[in-house]
């Protein structure tokens, strides 16, 4: 266990080039343990990939209301708003068959939302990935005397804006997520940046006992 | 959880499953020139040694919506058909300068294609150079700022647009030709009607960015309502689904988008009618008489300037842009009798 706890940090620190500092956030407000994010990822929704990633809570805010009528607040008790603000880490990749594979990394901040503890939750997120492409097939090139030079792993790559709202919800005992991530992402392309939609549907996992 | 993660695990071993492999009648790469990674898709009969290198209209465009339908599957079985996606198009993509978006850098990618084909498939293979539309002009300037014309043994436009002013003008007179004779016939008036009142606004010596938009889309909307055939022949359908394509939809609508004003825009500095005399393989021209996007007119100055005597104009008369799906059969034949007297 420990031995996981401390490649999720170390996977955190290579991603992010920061160390969290536990001392700004809200006492008691981080996790019990990062959870451990595996999705299908759909690169313009059909060409097929997997992301697996973590989250980290860096900041988490609690809004309790009471409710105007006294019979609803003595029914439902008050209205609680849960607002987190998470640093999320990525690695992916994705296949587009007859051009390239897609290898992708990044972070993205998340706010998440969640009111009276439902099992339901939304969030947006907000994130930046290197995106590098290999192609899948042979790249070649000629020089002057005309002979041919094979390019091994050929591609190219560039950094990518994704801008992903999702919605989650809470299964089993340790509060495991089943997630939907739809996102459009501003991608490096040739000489400029074009937009393409992606589709991320997986599972949240707790790991740690609790 | 263990279905689950099941399932995402088999979604991921689809990759494997997806893609053409090279065979004896199927190869596809990229060719790197000048920081440009180009698509070549090679279909066909490898082994006749005889290569047709066919490109694409757009600007904006790509080699896939041509390697299919009768056409592509009869010359496939004679000769190789070589589809490249020019830079900035289609499947082609690469880490380039955006000043590299031009004629004069799509000529030099194409004339390193062709040798590259020969040092790949043999300095003995008979190579032909085709364009279509925008690939009309694409083949045109690397003809005449290359030396290309060392490296094949001649030339096919199909309906191609080697001169963009000349081309709008045409686009004018024939709009006003076609569009006389349909109303007067009185067929499709709401269409007719309306296109002649505007066209006979333009002016003819010098249309403006405007009227060559509308030109061109009109000119596409019209082969609807002209005696031009699309027949129903058998082909082996789209080599592609939108999962295995080498490029999306979506991809090459927003390539689209990004490199037709540029290249567009270049196409227009760059009319080459008056540099056609440099021109002097074999060369054949294949036209659809109704084409209002790039009008017969065209092919018969090109055919009138080239500087050989080894050619044909061949007017297609139930055709519009795209001979080669409306009157495929013939199409194959006059390809086919070109390059076997050429080859």
């Amino acid at each position: 266990m420990k031995y996981i706890q401390f490649f999720k940090i170390l996977v955190l620190i290579l991603l992010f080039g920061i160390s969290a500092n536990a001392q700004d956030l809200e006492p008691g407000s981080n996790n019990n343990g990062l959870p451990l994010r595996i999705a299908y990822y759909g690169e313009n929704m059909v060409h097929p990939g997997l992301r697996v990633g973590t989250s980290y809570v860096l900041h988490r805010k609690v809004k309790v209301r009471t409710r105007i009528f006294k019979f609803l607040q003595d029914k439902r008790g008050s209205m609680t708003k849960v607002i987190q603000y998470k640093l999320d880490g990525n690695l992916g990749f994705y296949n587009h068959p007859n051009n390239h594979t897609g290898l992708l990394m990044g972070a993205a901040i998340t706010r998440h939302k969640n009111k009276n503890e439902s099992q339901f939750s939304t969030a947006w997120s907000l994130g930046i990935n290197y995106l590098h492409r290999f192609y899948n097939i042979e790249t070649f090139q000629i020089d002057a005397n005309g002979t041919i030079d094979q390019i091994g792993l050929g591609g190219n790559g560039g950094l990518m804006l994704a801008l992903a709202p999702s919605m989650e919800r809470a299964f089993g005992e340790k509060g495991h997520i089943v997630f939907v991530k739809p996102a459009i992402q501003l991608v490096k392309y040739n000489h400029t940046y074009f937009s393409n939609a992606i589709i991320e549907f997986g599972i949240s996992l707790k790991l740690s006992k609790q | 959880m263990k279905n689950l993660l099941l399932i995402l695990i088999g979604l991921c071993l689809i990759v494997a499953a997806c893609s053409k492999k090279e065979s004896e009648t199927f190869d596809h790469f990229f060719f790197r020139n000048d920081g440009a990674d180009l698509f070549v898709e090679v279909n066909g009969n490898i082994a006749s040694k005889t290569f047709l290198l066919f490109l694409h209209g757009g600007p904006g465009g790509g080699g896939t919506a041509y390697n299919s339908g009768y056409y592509a599957d009869e010359l496939e079985k004679e000769y190789a058909m070589v589809y490249m996606d020019q830079r900035g198009n289609g499947a082609s993509t690469g880490n380039y300068d955006k000043g590299t978006l031009t004629l004069a850098q799509n000529s030099d990618d194409i004339y390193q294609l062709t040798r590259f084909l020969k040092a790949k498939y043999g300095q003995d293979i008979s190579l032909f150079l085709a364009g279509h539309s925008w690939g009309g002009l694409t083949t045109c300037h690397a003809l005449v700022t290359t030396d290309i014309q060392q490296e094949i043994k001649g030339w096919i436009e199909i309906d191609g647009a080697h001169d963009f002013v000349l081309n709008d003008r045409e686009s004018i007179k024939l709009f006003k030709v076609l569009a006389t004779i349909e109303i007067a016939t009185k067929n499709n008036l709401e269409f007719w009607t309306p296109v002649l009142e505007r066209v006979n606004e333009m002016d003819t010596l010098a249309p403006s960015v405007e009227d060559a938009g509308y030109l061109n889309a009109k000119a596409f909307e019209a082969e609807s309502y002209l005696p031009i055939e699309y027949p129903e022949l058998p082909d082996s359908g789209l080599p592609y689904t939108s999962l295995n394509a080498p490029n999306s939809g979506m991809s090459i609508w927003f390539a689209n988008l990004v490199v037709n004003p540029i290249l567009n825009a270049d196409s227009y500095e760059n009319p080459l009618t008056d540099r056609l005399d440099e021109i002097s393989v074999p060369s054949l021209f294949l036209w659809g008489k109704y084409d209002l996007v790039v009008p017969p007119a065209l092919g018969v100055s090109a055919y009138n300037l080239v500087n050989t005597t080894e050619k044909e104009l061949v007017i297609f008369e139930n055709s519009g842009h795209s001979p080669m799906s409306n009157e495929p059969e013939l199409f194959v034949q006059e390809v086919k009798k070109f390059v076997e007297l050429y080859k």
